[in-house]
């Protein structure tokens, strides 16, 4: 029987590690490298194999909880992780330059997946924005253009309430089909 | 001390209800509007009654449609006739304005200026006694108090101190503009609440209300989201219960009170339009929540009549779902202990 699991994935600095850290009821197994490129400017360290998660949701049974790496130089794994997952949930950092580009990347790259299964989104570091809700605006537009209908909220990946609601949307994507 | 006062609405709930006719041929946008005035009357009792424009005493039209210029001319030179434009801009010099971009909040604004302008004129010469105001209390005021218990504190758009015993809404002062208040106030007597008192508190008495709260931080948006999702009684959808409804966003389930059903509402009308029988059959989730469930999405503005071109769902259709039920069961069980009813 496959494994079952869900698979965080998105921009470098969009909280994957720390939502996979909100959800895991063991310590996350992390591959963690101290940041030498661009990414020192956000980070001390940056993923570049994956964070690895679990939570027991019955007799013995395990969901995997992974995270990718951000970067696309770790691309490689994105789809590695992705296969058989029940679904991806997909976090954009808002601070960084161009976030609805950097969701497309995602998208285009995890097409399949999602198109198999589903996802959802979260967006990151709102809190950095003048205005979050004109913010969200954008992204709410964005979906509307490309006729997405998809989840996407505003998170904060350190909280386990917004994981849980990411998780949640996931699964009621997945109920509905 | 600013003060706001339905004394004028209140005393004439009792009586007829006014004529009001929407002339707007996009289809769309004609069901939206006569939606909204059913909510306005849901809200406040019913003060309007939809007829076809030629008998109604209120018309709602748009001078960009066939015939508008003309229709608006006709109405402001006969004085019988009060027209309401709808529009995304007043050019003219009709005093009733419904911004089409503001949604049902705007439009209900309007609705209740144009009612207390005629209810005005209509009532110099009655005076309504303090036992009919007495009887007219709306019973929003009940429910607020029933949801939450004696005092509420919400912030966001605005820090209010809400005591719905002492009828009181306390803003924090410095957040306080002449505008922002003169909106509060609008929402409150569209909602039904209007008879509230709202004054002007500062920081330190705002602080205090704040610490006997039961429920802190909400925003405008959670609160009346709040109030729909747990109304089990009303339904804004009577009259239309045959129409198909979508979502044209996902509410913010990150920041609003919900539990796993409200989530599979929104996939299940995020992605299909349908009718609230055929919701209900599909999903499993009784009829009295998909409709709360509409009522608040409704009340946040997210919520539409489907069009054409949606893909609806007939009642012959199933849902196929991409994962199976245990598993998710499995998950949820383990995510959300606390919210599976």
């Amino acid at each position: 029987m496959a494994q079952l699991k869900i698979v965080f994935t998105g921009t470098v600095g969009a909280g994957k590690t720390q939502a996979v850290e909100a959800l895991s009821e063991i310590p996350v197994l992390k591959t963690d490298v101290q940041a030498t490129d661009e990414v020192v400017d956000l980070k001390d360290s940056t993923t570049i194999a994956m964070d690895y998660g679990e939570m027991a949701i019955s007799d013995g049974e395990t969901l995997a909880v992974y995270g990718t790496p951000g970067q696309k130089r770790f691309a490689y794994m994105w789809d590695i992780l992705s296969r058989n997952a029940l679904g991806i949930v997909i976090l954009v950092n808002n601070s960084r330059k161009d976030p609805i580009e950097d969701l497309c990347v995602y998208v285009n790259n995890f097409k399949q997946h999602i198109e198999n299964t589903t996802a959802v989104f979260g967006v990151t570091h709102l809190d950095k924005a003048k205005n979050p809700a004109e913010e969200m605006n954008k992204y709410y537009t964005f979906f509307e253009q490309q006729g997405y209908h998809y989840p996407v909220f505003p998170v904060d990946a350190r909280k386990r309430n917004d994981v849980n609601v990411l998780v949640e949307s996931l699964l009621a994507m997945l109920e509905v089909g | 001390m600013v003060t706001s006062s339905t004394e004028e609405i209140s005393s004439t709930m009792v009586r007829q209800p006014i004529p009001i006719g929407v002339r707007i041929f996009d289809e769309i946008k004609r069901k939206r509007l006569e939606q909204t005035i059913r909510m306005f009357n849901k809200l406040k009792g019913d003060i309007w009654q939809l007829t076809p424009a030629g008998d109604a005493q209120v018309v709602i039209f748009s001078p960009e449609e066939a015939g508008g210029e003309v229709f608006l001319k006709s109405a402001l030179d006969n004085n019988k006739i009060h027209p309401v434009i709808y529009a995304k801009k007043n050019n003219s010099t009709c005093p009733w304005f419904i911004d089409q971009a503001g949604g049902s909040l705007a439009c209900m604004n309007t609705l209740a200026d144009v009612f207390r302008s005629i209810n005005k004129k209509k009532h110099k010469s009655t005076e309504s006694s303090a036992e009919n105001k007495s009887n007219d209390i709306n019973p929003f005021i009940n429910r607020i108090k029933s949801l939450t218990r004696s005092q509420i504190v919400y912030k966001n758009l605005l820090s209010i101190y809400v005591n719905v015993d002492s009828e009181e809404v306390c803003i924090e002062k410095p957040q306080l503009n002449s505008i922002a208040l003169d909106k509060l106030r609008k929402v409150f007597e569209t909602i039904g609440i209007g008879n509230i008192e709202v004054r002007e508190i500062s920081s330190s008495e705002f602080e205090d209300g704040k610490a006997k709260s039961s429920i802190a931080d909400l925003s405008l948006s959670n609160f009346f989201w709040e109030m729909a999702i747990n109304d089990k009684q009303a339904s804004l959808f009577d009259e239309t219960k045959a129409s198909k409804y979508k979502l044209e966003r996902w509410p913010n389930f990150t920041r609003l009170q919900h539990k796993y059903e409200h989530v599979v509402l929104a996939a299940f009308f995020r992605r299909f339009a349908a009718d609230i029988d055929t919701a209900s059959a599909k999903t499993g989730i009784p009829a009295e929540v998909v409709v709360s469930f509409l009522n608040a999405t409704h009340l946040l503005g997210i919520e539409v009549i489907a069009d054409e071109n949606s893909i609806s769902f007939t009642k012959e259709a199933n849902l196929t779902p991409k994962a199976p039920k245990t598993v998710m069961q499995k998950v949820l069980g383990t995510l959300f202990k606390e919210k599976i009813h």
